[in-house]
């Protein structure tokens, strides 16, 4: 015993021998009104701006972060329940800023903009804790976007390809597809080597619940973050989700790896916003917004870039949401956000109730980037596909003059027809782009003219399984070589004329 | 924009600043009026502690509060000073003596928007947490 009583002792004095024991300094000051999640608090004459603070309660410390810098008071947002906190309580200056815990530990896990776990699965092991607010990489560290990040979805990825390092913005009405959109995005990273965060902000906890379980059930938990500041959190917490989902991302960008942030959505974060600076009395702008509304977001999305070799390489790809009224893109808000965004993907209600899902209009549409998002393969076809849909498009007003309309016109309609009902697409159903290329290249060569129009999500769904099947090298060619070569395009007519055969057509 | 406590206090100082005992009671029957028209009497405490703050900083006079397990001696109360002196704008602390047992040794020194926390309690919890790491 006496051994054990030893090295016990020993032990202890080995962990204290360099313990040096320091009078702490603390600046503080009192809470003089506490409401609303906003706390006006009295002295704190050196605290600086964004500083984290510390409230005392009876049980225990809560944190809040310093917005409003006066002549006789601080106005600080507080990141816990308010209605512990009393008049006079003792307030603590911590000198540092907002920080969230980042590293290996989040992936898979769901956690609060503190970075507090949600999911019940214990505690979370940090690498680093990272600065929430975070000054975006400068031009020199920069490169342009030149790799696909495949969404999964026809028509993105045809028309409206995204890259990784781009911000591409999601807008339309209520319950267009908007969410649907960024989580097959999400479902198709998989196995791609993207880390994908994805953050709800005044999200319905039941829609997030039902997303959770899609992630789980399609193993994409297994590269997923999920912050979550829903609807019944605080309005702080949903202010600084965005950029503490942003945090850990950037904690993997340092790293050189690609990530994936969907930002669900930013029309919440900025009502959140305008909640705060309201109560914080700053003067209300353009519908009762602050008028930094813009830096809100501006600062938010430059923070998703793409970083040269020298700088590891990595990229962070935003998704941001942001929900319309009536069709409105142009309010404050979206057009705040299309003015930052690199492109956006815009979402019609008259295509939704019309059948064609994802609801997405190509004309209204835009990538910035472009086709240097594109793999060759998908360049050589999506050219043209965009060329039809356009001209379908314009011609499908005279759809009506059926009779009246020359050949050419007629089969460009026809064409048309079949392009948009081969864009049509399942929930949770995203698509290599393998087999993309392998089902426009049919469509655009005339494979599928003799197929009737209400028959061509069967008979496209009918090839690709087939192509699966049977073809698998030469999909894997598309994918390897990145390119339509002469004798891939031979392969691909002779795997469509295979199928039709056994198709019966 | 409505005028605070500290904005009257600061004014009835600067006027008062040299002023004769007639003078300053002019001076605060005055304040009392502008109160009244403002509506702003409930101020009226706010205005004694602003002002008295202001006088104690123009005289160089910091009030500081110092905790400690057990009275403190006349030299600890000299060391605090010198202490609170070398951070502060002040040339004499008016001490408020403040017994608390919880903090078992030591003192914790509380002064203007500071606190300097000399106290064995936080030691105690500074050397706990450094053995469970």
């Amino acid at each position: 015993m006496s051994k054990t009583k030893d090295f016990i002792v020993e032990q202890i004095k080995e962990r204290i021998s360099d313990f040096k024991p320091k009078a702490r300094e603390l600046t503080v000051g009192h809470v003089l009104k506490v409401s609303d999640g906003i706390a006006l608090v009295a002295g704190l004459a050196s605290v600086r701006m964004s500083e984290m603070l510390e409230f005392k309660t009876d049980s225990g410390f809560i944190s809040g972060v310093a917005l409003n810098l006066e002549e006789d008071s601080v106005g600080a947002v507080l990141l816990g329940d308010y209605q512990l906190i009393a008049e006079g309580a003792e307030v603590r200056a911590t000198g540092r800023i907002l920080e969230v815990p980042v590293g290996q530990g989040l992936i898979g896990r769901v956690v609060n903009p503190l970075g507090e776990p949600l999911d019940g699965k214990g505690a979370i092991t940090a690498d680093a804790h990272y600065p929430v607010e975070k000054i975006a990489p400068g031009v020199i560290t920069r490169q342009s976007v030149n790799t696909p990040l495949q969404t999964g979805i026809k028509a993105i990825d045809a028309m409206i390809p995204i890259g990784r390092g781009q911000r591409e913005l999601i807008i339309g009405d209520r319950q267009l597809g908007k969410t649907a959109i960024a989580i097959d995005t999400i479902l198709n990273q998989k196995g791609k080597d993207v880390i994908c965060i994805y953050v709800a902000i005044g999200q319905k906890e039941s829609k997030i619940a039902g997303i959770l379980a899609k992630l789980e059930a399609a193993g994409a938990l297994e590269y997923t973050t999920v912050v979550l500041a829903g609807a019944s959190a605080p309005a702080p917490q949903l202010y600084f989700a965005p950029y503490a989902g942003c945090a850990m991302g950037e904690y993997f960008l340092d790293k050189g790896k690609d990530v994936l942030i969907v930002y669900d959505d930013l029309s919440k974060h900025a009502v959140a916003y305008r909640e705060i600076a309201l109560l914080l009395r700053r003067p209300p702008g353009r519908e009762a917004y602050p008028g930094d509304v813009f830096y809100l977001h501006s600062r938010l999305l430059e923070r998703a870039c793409k970083l040269n070799k020298d700088y590891g390489g990595g990229s962070i790809t935003a998704l941001p949401i942001i929900e319309t009224q009536a069709g409105d893109v142009s309010a404050y808000i979206p057009t705040n956000v299309i003015s930052i965004t690199d492109g956006q993907i815009y979402l019609e209600p008259d295509l939704f109730y019309q059948g064609n899902r994802p609801a997405i209009n190509a004309g209204l549409s835009v990538s910035r980037v472009g086709s240097a998002a594109q793999i060759k393969a998908m360049k050589k076809v999506a050219g043209k596909i965009r060329l039809e849909a356009a001209q379908y498009r314009e011609l499908a007003a005279f759809a009506q003059f059926g009779s009246d309309l020359d050949e050419d016109t007629k089969n460009k309609l026809e064409r048309g027809k079949r392009l948009y009902e081969v864009f049509k697409q399942g929930q949770y159903a995203p698509l290599g782009v393998d087999e993309q290329v392998l089902v426009f290249w049919s469509l655009l060569n005339g494979h599928m003219d003799d197929v009737a129009v209400d028959e061509i999500q069967v008979f496209e769904s009918a090839l690709r399984a087939y192509a699966k099947a049977n073809e698998a090298k030469t999909l894997a060619a598309i994918v390897s070589g990145g390119d339509l070569t002469e004798q891939i395009e031979k392969e691909l007519a002779r795997i469509v004329s295979d199928f039709k055969l056994s198709y019966g057509k | 924009m409505p005028i605070s406590a500290r904005h009257y206090a600061k004014a009835l100082f600067e006027v008062t600043a040299k002023a004769t005992k007639p003078e300053a009671k002019l001076a605060v029957d005055r304040l009392f009026n502008e109160l009244k028209s403002n509506n702003a009497l409930s101020q009226a405490k706010s205005i004694i502690a602003e002002f008295e703050n202001l006088s104690d900083a123009s005289e160089g006079i910091v009030r500081a509060t110092i905790t400690s397990a057990r009275p403190l001696s006349k030299t600890a109360l000299k060391e605090a000073e010198s202490l609170v002196l070398k951070r502060s704008q002040g040339q004499t602390v008016v001490w408020n003596e403040v017994i608390d047992e919880d903090i078992l040794g030591g003192a914790i020194i509380a002064y203007e928007d500071s606190i300097i926390d000399l106290s064995l309690a936080d030691r105690v919890s500074g050397l706990a947490a450094r053995i469970k790491e």
